[in-house]
């Protein structure tokens, strides 16, 4: 995974505000505020838990919150990759499903494919303690 | 009734207090029939509002603040919009350096109004620096006037005093 130019990324495919709910728009609202809170590990772990049981930001449709948020946690993301540690990679596993989910959706023809994060899916890590 | 529960921070820092002080005056403003309480069956600290009937939940206070306007009677999605100040606001939060060095940061509203979003996290930001008894004015009167005029509203009197009566903010020590 080099790095590509992040700031290049356009958010499309994705639900507009208008077609959002009250409840949607106030996930929307509170991740983008909580992702620039500046505590990145407390974030990390709020976010993690929330995707345990969501598929995207505001729930289950794709917003420009997740291009957002994608953007301010890949290098933190990167890193944790980068370790190849079975813990650090078991407690980020939601969000790095969802990283892997946005990269070959929503922004799937903007970043190249040998620039995709390569998550092992055979990796064996701990179960998850919930 | 209202499914919602809002349960307030349990920490003992400046920032659970600015915290608190933005969902207690919001739910008091907007939606009074939602009161704020300590959930001390919980572990967790951080504040929350949850949904009894959905099992909705927020975690963090702005996006309650604004979700409970949008809901409130008269309440539309425009609550959602991002106002400037906000971030200016929520930087001084992120910095957690509450002195007078962030007066200037914030501008005096023209008027006090309990139903402004902006004047809300507005208020509960400065609350810790502009109520210190030792504080002087000089050169932040406008501000100040602001500040105590929307301190006198009825619905900001009753969400501080819900929100002072639910955080005991730790003492710092003394510096020489």
């Amino acid at each position: 995974m080099s790095g590509f130019d992040l700031s290049k990324l356009k958010s499309t495919s994705v639900v507009d505000d208008a077609q959002l709910s009250n409840e949607e728009l106030a996930l929307k609202c509170q991740w983008e505020t909580l992702s620039a809170s500046g505590a990145p590990d407390e974030f990390a772990t709020q976010l993690n838990n929330y995707l345990r049981n969501n598929t995207y930001i505001v729930g289950t449709k794709p917003t420009a919150a997740d291009f957002s948020i994608f953007k301010a946690i890949y290098a933190a993301a990167s890193s944790w990759v980068k370790t190849q540690d079975a813990s650090i990679l078991a407690q980020h596993r939601h969000i790095l499903r969802w990283i892997d989910l946005i990269e070959n959706t929503i922004l799937d023809l903007q970043i190249p494919a040998d620039q995709k994060f390569k998550l092992n899916f055979d990796a064996e890590l701990p179960r998850e303690i919930v | 009734m209202s499914s919602l529960q809002i349960f307030s921070d349990r920490g003992s820092k400046i920032p659970s207090l600015v915290r608190n002080l933005k969902i207690g005056i919001g739910a008091a403003v907007f939606q009074p029939s939602v009161k704020l309480v300590a959930d001390t069956d919980n572990e967790e600290y951080n504040l929350t509002l949850v949904d009894k009937k959905s099992g909705f939940q927020l975690i963090e206070a702005n996006a309650i603040v604004k979700y409970l306007a949008a809901t409130s009677k008269k309440g539309s999605k425009d609550a959602f919009k991002v106002d400037p100040v906000e971030l200016v606001l929520d930087d001084i939060l992120k910095k957690r350096k509450f002195n007078d060095s962030i007066l200037p940061l914030v501008k005096p509203f023209s008027q006090a109004d309990a139903t402004s979003i902006p004047q809300i996290f507005a208020f509960a930001t400065l609350y810790p620096v502009l109520t210190k008894t030792a504080h002087k004015n000089e050169g932040f009167e406008d501000l100040k006037s602001w500040f105590n005029a929307f301190a006198a509203l009825p619905e900001v009197i009753e969400g501080v005093k819900a929100v002072t009566s639910l955080t005991h903010l730790e003492r710092s020590k003394e510096k020489n």
